[in-house]
């Protein structure tokens, strides 16, 4: 599909440049594009420092063609910008990395993740990837939330858990994919290790 | 059962570790335990977070709780709690409970529960698994509570050999109270309620076995004769309900400056009437205290004033302080050796 043809998805109305408001537009990997206010995208600092580095004027939003955003398809990047519009000009909250986390999902968001476990996963790795800190905040709590009450063989389920044996297995059947000299310089380290004796580094 | 079969599937190894590692910072440590119990990875990712728990201890009454301090929050992980009268009455060897249930509680009400009926992990495993994925949580205490009696001693001390910290209320059997002792004992801390003994006093041959600290565990009111004090060579000696007279402090107070009691660092204790200079001090060459900074356990780096200094004849100095709290008068003394005060 060309770009021409692509459909354009308006994130949010409001956001639409009817003054001197600055937008830009972006392109998911199944051609889908957006538009999106320049201080919504500041939630994203991935997407604002690729801005910056841009530096594109309002012509050059509207003549050059859109910042595509290969990695992520329309509908997990509709998302990511329904709610980059909602919590525009919100302040980004700082990960000091203290436990435990306390994060509280607003309703906006409730509804927003308010989808199928498959999408949920895609947006959680498009705001990692995209770097929204708070937007990867709630959609981890939504995550960590299926856990409540759950006992440990239900927890194992909902999160499909593998057990020690099949850790192992899965180890072993990678092992045995590697290339042979590989493995053997493998199963050489192991056996070092085994008599105590310091690694080859 | 339906519920759980349809329950909803998450893929979380598949996420970017900082994502799942995310996913459990923000967890409950309910979640976190249940979830460390899956393989020795999940166990090692809960271990990572260094969850800020506190003290844990592993409390004996009608059933079994290890119990973990969380700021505002309890976690408790509770086994053999009976629920029939032979239940009730049955000797209790520790071995590997069926029945698991995990509940953390705040004010006092329960705000999460999870049970299971498939335990595979015996106590002992329990415990230094709890210990793994909380490391902050090293510092353990055994306590004895009312009810306590049906569980078998020899099991206990089988299960937990070397325990540092101990803690005996009122059984509700005198005789298993004495065979608590008889079996644990020695430890580092003990916290005894008086009223485990019959005369609600607590026998010199236990005072005079060089704990580092003892408390008088919370009980009814009683006395603490001057002689129990003075045959206790412990450095912290806390009293939360039991008392001695302004009179007798004093006769204490000169007995130490002659060189009695010569480890002790804090003594906290009750008075039976009100604290004056007059009575406490009688005799006594005291002057107002210099502010000081205390190296000492619950009030280390707190910076201290307002307290009389004593000197002891070989020259260490002490502070004798009095507070009022719930219309009770307590009285303390920190004794400032080198180790004791921040420099």
């Amino acid at each position: 599909m060309s770009v021409e043809n692509a459909p354009v998805v308006d994130v949010d109305e409001a956001a639409i440049p009817v003054e001197k408001k600055m937008y830009y537009r972006f392109e998911s990997n199944d051609k889908k594009e957006f538009r999106v206010s320049e201080l919504a995208i500041q939630q994203s600092e991935t997407l604002n420092r690729l801005v910056e580095a841009m530096g594109y004027t309002s012509e050059d939003v509207e003549n050059k063609p859109a910042i595509a955003i290969e990695n992520i398809d329309g509908k997990t990047l509709k998302l990511v910008f329904q709610w980059c519009e909602h919590h525009k000009g919100e302040a980004i909250p700082v990960d000091d990395g203290s436990v435990p986390k306390i994060v509280e999902i607003p309703e906006f968001d409730a509804k927003l993740m308010d989808i199928d476990n498959g999408l949920l996963f895609k947006l959680i790795w498009a705001a990692d990837y995209l770097n929204i800190v708070q937007l990867l905040n709630v959609s981890c709590k939504k995550v960590a939330n299926m856990a409540q009450g759950k006992t440990p063989a239900q927890l194992r389920r909902v999160y499909l858990l593998p057990s020690d044996e099949e850790d192992e297995a899965a180890k072993r059947a990678a092992q045995e994919a590697q290339d042979p000299r590989a493995r053997e310089v493998e199963e050489e380290f192991e056996e070092r290790k085994r008599q105590g004796g310091n690694s080859f580094f | 059962m339906a519920a759980t079969m349809n329950a909803p599937r998450f893929p979380l190894t598949e996420l970017p570790v900082p994502c799942a590692k995310n996913v459990l910072q923000t967890m409950s440590p309910l979640q976190l335990v249940v979830y460390s119990l899956l393989s020795k990875k999940c166990k090692n990712h809960v271990n990572s977070i260094n969850y800020p728990t506190e003290v844990m201890s592993i409390q004996f009454t009608q059933g079994l709780a290890i119990i973990i301090k969380i700021k505002q929050d309890i976690l408790r992980v509770g086994f053999y709690e009976p629920h029939t009268q032979e239940e009730m009455e049955n000797k209790k060897q520790l071995g590997t409970p069926k029945n698991v249930t995990i509940a953390i509680g705040r004010n006092e009400t329960v705000v999460e529960e999870c049970r299971w009926t498939t335990n595979q992990l015996g106590v002992k495993e329990w415990v230094e698994h709890l210990k793994f994925v909380f490391p902050n949580s090293n510092d353990i205490w055994l306590n004895f509570m009312q009810r306590s009696f049906r569980f078998d001693l020899d099991c206990v001390k089988k299960i937990f050999p070397n325990i540092p910290k101990l803690c005996i209320y009122h059984t509700g059997r005198f005789k298993y109270n004495q065979l608590i002792l008889q079996k644990l004992l020695p430890t580092e801390v003990i916290s005894i309620a008086p009223n485990c003994f019959r005369d609600s006093r607590i026998p010199q041959r236990i005072l005079i076995q060089n704990f580092a600290n003892v408390h008088y565990a919370q009980g009814p009111l009683t006395r603490i004769p001057l002689n129990d004090l003075l045959i206790n060579n412990s450095k912290q000696i806390m009293a939360i309900n039991s008392q001695i007279s302004s009179k007798e402090f004093n006769k204490f107070l000169k007995l130490w400056i002659r060189g009695a009691n010569p480890r002790i660092e804090f003594l906290s204790v009750l008075i039976s009437d009100e604290f004056t200079e007059y009575i406490s001090m009688k005799g006594i060459t005291y002057q107002k205290m210099q502010e000081r900074k205390c190296n000492l356990g619950c009030l280390k780096n707190v910076t201290l004033s307002g307290g009389l200094d004593v000197c002891r004849m070989d020259g260490t100095k002490a502070t004798v302080g009095a507070f009022r709290e719930d219309n009770r008068s307590w009285l303390i003394i920190i004794v400032w050796h080198d180790h004791c005060i921040v420099p």
